[in-house]
């Protein structure tokens, strides 16, 4: 018997092409090594030279290194669908905890027929500052102030943004800068 | 691992519409305010600039913002 290497070298490509469609079809590669292996020990039991071991020895240890690189990647394999999973589950849960609250709060706040009633109440505010004698543009800035006391939703989501959106701003231009003085340096560098 | 892939995918269309909601919601309500001042006798002009003042800016609730504000806290 001899150790005939483009017989095997197919069967490896075979095997690795097996292996990489392993996803879909797991029990197609666990047959093909189940066969590989009944083969190489018919091999063996047929074997009559030390030339024949020899060439078994080499297959062996090319399937045993192929079936670590095997384990690996199913390895990695698992843990990612793991992560998955667990994401999957999860990430919706945190979701929901977050909208839910946020939208109960904005149908409380901006409930439509409290909207109306606030409306009224500050129409009637308007209607009698003006009436009062005051200049419709102090009332109106005057009103103003009235609805940002009672809407305190508004308020305080207002004043969170522009916090957070003054710190972006205040950051863009930060980055600018620094861009600019690169350039800058660059250019007097030349 | 596919079926957890779509369904983190299908979380898109979800956090989407929650936020077209939370829009739908403010725009009614604006717009129930603005019709109560109208009847009330306020000058349309007059309505209009508080009715802007009651609700939230749409800028706000925007995936723009909500983007710029993550990559901000990312850095």
């Amino acid at each position: 018997m001899e150790f005939d290497e483009r017989k095997f070298e197919e069967m490896k490509k075979k095997m690795l092409e097996v292996m990489e469609k392993a996803a879909d079809s797991e029990s197609g590669t666990k047959k093909l090594i189940e066969e590989t292996i009944r083969e190489l020990t018919q091999q063996l039991k047929e074997a009559k030279s030390e030339d024949d071991l020899e060439a078994i020895e080499k297959k062996i240890e090319i399937l045993k290194s192929m079936l670590k690189t095997y384990g690996k990647d199913e390895d990695d394999v698992q843990e990612l669908k793991e992560v998955m999973d667990v994401l999957s589950e999860s990430l919706p849960r945190i979701m929901d905890s977050i909208f839910g609250p946020i939208k109960e709060l904005i149908n409380e706040a901006y409930d439509p027929d409290k909207a109306e009633k606030f409306g009224k109440n500050v129409a009637n505010f308007y209607k009698e500052l003006v009436a009062a004698g005051m200049d419709p543009d102090k009332a109106f800035e005057l009103t103003k102030e009235y609805m940002e006391s009672m809407n305190i939703v508004k308020t305080l989501i207002d004043a969170f943004m522009k916090e957070k959106i003054g710190k972006m701003k205040d950051f863009e231009e930060l980055k600018k800068l620094g861009k600019r003085k690169v350039s800058e340096d660059f250019e007097e560098e030349l | 691992m596919v079926l957890s892939f779509f369904r983190l995918l299908f979380l898109i269309p979800k956090f989407l519409w929650n936020l077209a909601g939370i829009k739908r919601t403010i725009r009614r309500s604006r717009r129930r305010f603005k019709k109560a001042l109208v009847k009330s006798g306020i000058p349309r002009e007059l309505a209009e600039g508080l009715a802007e003042e009651y609700a939230l800016p749409d800028e706000i609730i925007s995936l723009r913002i909500l983007a710029k504000f993550l990559k901000f806290k990312g850095t």
